[in-house]
């Protein structure tokens, strides 16, 4: 069927689908994984569309997973209820992703997510990961020890960080 | 523009029709209802193993199959080899019945074996006078008997076909599992999205280790049972027919909680009566203390095990839950009443818990 409306229809559901695919491919957190591997965790994945100044979660909920901005704005803010005050942590765009330590534990958000601008993000989520372990154990292995080397590499700053402080204090 | 109060009043008019709606559903479509919910309950039971055919690099679709011909195969074999047991035992008691005439001494036997048993009391000098009394009684008591069977024979034959519908849906929810949690999740708005998944989830998760459990207990009592009644056959001379049934029978009656334990008595006590040996008073009492210690075994050492409290539910709740499944489906809605008031009271715990987590 050569219909232009058709293959308008299919066109934008197959770049939509391309999109995903090369979002969650150069996602550090799928690092390693081959194209097949990339597929099924493609169908592990929710899309979400959020309007403008929608949180995507909220400060103090508890963690389920992370999400993968794929087109949009995000901005991780720390809100603290009793001044109201809003303390902008940082500002994510394309391809950026946050919230990954929820991967391993239920612990509540340190921050809220606040979309800046109209968003498409891809949530990933713990049950998820569990799910791959469990039907791929190879596939998790490779994503929990991304999560691992991501998690590794922000404690080495942060013991930087704290050493440079800490000079600086004495 | 509405105001607070007109929003409010539509927001409870819908709230009303949707209610209302889901009553006039659930009341119409009461069996496809059922249908889904025993489903479910099959999904995820089978579920488990489809995935740990996957581990081996399975696909889905072919690990599915495999399963689904796996439960074919099992159920095949199960009515295969339990049909001709059920028919022999069936016919030998309806002969037991139909020679049960004034005429007969069937029954005289029964009293006599009974009498033995029963010390400084002489059955036999009124013997006639009991039989007239008994006679119409059983009579009455073999033609209910008749008709509850007749109508769980109806059940089952019900509950065969709605089998195969019940098996093809789950092939779809094991195969297409990830389609279908995707699509349902695409329904519910951002703001429970998270909560929503995270619902799923643990649900699913207590489902599975609840029917895992109530599956493990029923076979350790099945077994149990089938070994019990085997050494009181081969030690003590009980010559109880068709013990292996009446080892599975007592396993799935297991399944229905308090009521399930003495049905598993009754049919073991049943044939022996029917027999009516010399030293039945004496079988009967070591069949009660087989299947006694069979149930001590159970409560002590096993359901702690496997089935966990997850799903604990007061005997009152379960009597009422075991009502409504016998009123809608018979023996088989009861069998399966106190898993499917078990996914509710889960989806409901897990709702207000996690609810307040999240602040809803």
């Amino acid at each position: 069927m050569n219909s232009p409306l058709w293959d308008n229809i299919f066109k934008n559901k197959k770049s939509k689908n391309a999109l995903e695919f090369e979002t969650i491919k150069d996602a550090n957190i799928f690092n390693g994984l081959k194209n097949k591997e990339l597929k099924f965790v493609q169908t592990m994945v929710y899309l979400r569309t959020y309007k403008k100044d929608e949180y995507i979660f909220k400060k103090n909920n508890p963690g389920n997973g992370m999400y993968i901005i794929l087109k949009g704005e995000v901005q991780i803010i720390d809100e603290n209820k009793k001044d109201q005050k809003q303390n902008l942590l940082a500002t994510l765009k394309d391809g950026e992703f946050f919230g990954e330590l929820s991967l391993l534990d239920e612990s509540p958000r340190s921050a809220s997510a606040l979309c800046s601008d109209d968003t498409e993000a891809l949530g990933f989520f713990r049950s998820d990961l569990l799910d791959i372990t469990n039907r791929k154990p190879l596939i998790g292995s490779k994503i929990v020890l991304n999560v691992a080397r991501i998690l590794g590499e922000r404690l080495r700053i942060t013991n930087k960080n704290l050493y440079e402080i800490q000079q600086k204090n004495k | 523009m509405m105001t607070k109060n007109q929003k409010f009043i539509v927001k409870l008019l819908s709230y009303l029709a949707g209610i209302f709606v889901l009553f006039f559903l659930i009341t119409k479509l009461t069996s496809l209802i059922l249908i889904i919910v025993l489903s479910i309950l099959l999904f995820t039971m089978l579920d488990p193993s489809v995935d740990k055919l996957e581990r081996y690099n399975i696909p889905r679709g072919l690990s599915t199959a495999i399963v689904i011909l796996l439960v074919f195969l099992f159920i095949g074999i199960g009515v295969s080899s339990l049909t001709p047991i059920i028919q022999d035992a069936g016919a030998t008691i309806l002969e037991k019945v139909k020679t049960n005439d004034p005429n007969n001494n069937n029954i005289e036997n029964i009293i006599l074996s009974f009498d033995k048993n029963i010390p400084f009391y002489d059955l036999s000098e009124n013997m006639p006078e009991i039989l007239d009394k008994i006679n119409p009684i059983l009579k009455n008591v073999t033609n209910k008997l008749a008709k509850t069977a007749l109508n769980i024979g109806k059940s089952i034959i019900n509950f065969a076909a709605n089998l195969f519908v019940i098996i093809f849906i789950t092939f779809f929810f094991l195969k297409d599992e990830r389609k279908l949690k995707k699509g349902l999740i695409k329904l519910i708005p951002n703001k429970h999205f998270e909560l929503s998944l995270n619902l799923m989830y643990k649900i699913q998760k207590q489902l599975a280790s609840y029917l895992k459990g109530q599956f493990l207990a029923a076979t350790s009592v099945g077994v149990l049972s089938t070994f019990g009644l085997f050494i009181l056959n081969t030690f003590f001379d009980a010559n109880i027919p068709y013990f292996v049934l009446i080892g599975i029978l007592a396993g799935l009656a297991n399944l229905i909680p308090y009521i399930g334990p003495a049905v598993g008595i009754v049919f073991a006590i049943t044939p022996v009566v029917f027999m009516g040996s010399e030293n039945m008073l004496f079988i009967i009492v070591l069949i009660i203390i087989t299947f006694s210690l069979v149930q001590m075994v159970d409560n002590v050492l096993v359901s702690p095990i496997v089935v966990g409290k997850s799903v604990d539910m007061h005997p009152l709740a379960v009597f009422i839950v075991l009502i409504i499944g016998g009123s809608l489906l018979g023996i088989v809605g009861m069998l399966f009443a106190v898993p499917t008031a078990g996914i509710i009271k889960v989806t409901i715990s897990e709702v207000i818990t996690n609810a307040s987590k999240y602040r809803v």
